[in-house]
């Protein structure tokens, strides 16, 4: 399936944005597996992800092109 | 509002959809920033400037030669000197028909309480996971609206959190971010930079949105997460929703420490909290309702005071310092606690079951209130 990942934050520093092109992405599990398997660095971070610009709490199907952000929470001020 | 008044604001008072009535609610709201830096500096602008009645300031530092390519208040000359002095001062001169009052503290639990309580809507412009929390954590108690915002490198983040939509929901910081990060998790300003016009945006933004909750202009960022992003300009917003409740231990009063019982009013209590209280020694229920009403409640710290006898009792009998009052729905139970508060019952901590016993049933049953 292919998904537009979407990184904020730190996180941009260890996976870009853009398409993922992969047979094996049918939920947000696996999203979170592909990404600790090709950036074992996120495994450290705390982030939330939303599909399609809401908030996910469980694991959730994917359609084909759904939009996944991954985004980690901001101090600065 | 006399003519000065009418001059100063004229530009938003002839503004469609904003007029009169808007800027009689900006006079008379009450608005706490905490934390005057990069992105402080830009929101108490703006805030002075449209017409808030009254403004509070924390912050405990001060100016440093570092701090000036974006927090805008301050020059150079006043390096050294105390950051919410230096603002108020500044932002006195520029509307003096407002009231502005700066509070030269480090915020802390002995103190966030006490401070926020005084004011109506709360401008989180911090820098530190440790007083966000905090700050979450005291306007979740206090029912106070919240307004957030945080940077990272060239991008924002900015919510409206703790503020009910119009079907009754909110979302606190928890539900976006239930644990606070480990220390050096999340790199801030001071290790990774930040481009002085980043927080001069989004603490602009936070004032926009202060100004749209207190006027009531639609658009608001309630229960919503926008993220910025400066070198693209683009802005991605999501839907916040509720985590689930097991995956942060809810704040209580009793966490603060030193409280002062007049802040420490009736407060509505929801089933984890609920289920924590009873599990400590010094919880008390007293149940409003009338004797004929079920499911029956009973257990070794439980009393029965129906609404109708109310004025009859005292609670100087009853033992331990947390006293939850509920009943079928949690209405009259809220009622009785808040008579009991305003005759002076304060040295104990009330508490209203929201939803009452109809709603928490199961839970009651599993602490075997229910026989």
């Amino acid at each position: 399936m292919r998904i537009n990942l979407l990184s904020f934050g730190s996180l941009t520093e260890i996976v870009d944005s853009g398409l993922i092109i992969d047979s094996e992405l049918t939920d947000s599990d696996s999203v979170r597996n592909y990404l600790l398997k090709n950036h074992p660095e996120i495994a450290d971070k705390k982030f939330i992800m939303a599909i399609n610009k809401t908030i996910i709490r469980q694991n959730t199907d994917l359609t084909e092109l759904d939009t996944v952000a991954i985004l980690p929470p901001f101090s600065g001020g | 509002m006399d003519r000065e008044g009418f001059d100063r604001y004229e530009r938003q008072l002839v503004l469609k959809g904003f007029g009169r009535n808007a800027q009689i609610k900006l006079q008379s709201a009450k608005v706490l920033v905490i934390g005057a830096g990069g992105l402080g500096c830009p929101a108490l602008v703006y805030l002075a400037a449209s017409g808030v009645g009254s403004i509070g300031i924390v912050d405990h530092d001060s100016i440093s030669l570092s701090n000036l390519h974006r927090q805008i208040l301050y020059s150079t000359n006043e390096v050294g000197n105390n950051k919410a002095e230096v603002a108020a001062a500044k932002l006195r001169s520029l509307n003096p028909e407002i009231t502005i009052t700066s509070y030269v503290s480090r915020l802390g639990k002995s103190n966030v309480m006490e401070m926020i309580s005084n004011y109506e809507y709360i401008v989180d412009c911090t820098d530190n996971f440790e007083s966000r929390y905090l700050i979450n954590d005291a306007c979740l108690l206090l029912k106070k609206p919240l307004v957030f915002a945080a940077v990272s490198d060239y991008q924002g983040q900015l919510a409206i959190l703790n503020f009910l939509d119009e079907s009754g929901f909110s979302v606190n910081y928890r539900d976006l971010f239930p644990i606070p990060p480990n220390p050096g998790e999340v790199p801030n300003c001071e290790e990774n930079g930040v481009l002085g016009v980043l927080p001069g945006i989004i603490g602009t933004m936070q004032a926009a949105e202060i100004i749209k909750l207190i006027t009531g202009l639609k658009g608001a960022l309630i229960n919503k997460l926008l993220t910025y992003d400066l070198l693209t300009q683009q802005i991605y917003q999501m839907d916040i929703s509720k985590a689930s409740l097991d995956s942060y231990r809810q704040p209580l009063m009793e966490d603060f420490g030193n409280l002062n019982p007049d802040i420490a009013a009736v407060e509505e209590i929801e089933g984890v909290i609920f289920k924590q209280l009873l599990e400590n020694q010094d919880t008390f229920i007293v149940d409003v309702r009338e004797v004929h009403e079920f499911p029956k409640l009973d257990g070794p710290n439980y009393k029965q005071i129906p609404m109708s006898v109310l004025d009859e009792h005292s609670l100087d009998d009853i033992s331990g310092k947390h006293v939850v009052f509920v009943c079928q729905h949690g209405i009259r139970s809220l009622q009785a606690a808040e008579t009991f508060h305003d005759l002076g019952e304060s040295k104990k901590k009330l508490y209203s079951l929201k939803g009452g016993v109809s709603k928490w049933k199961a839970a009651l049953k599993e602490l075997e209130l229910i026989s």
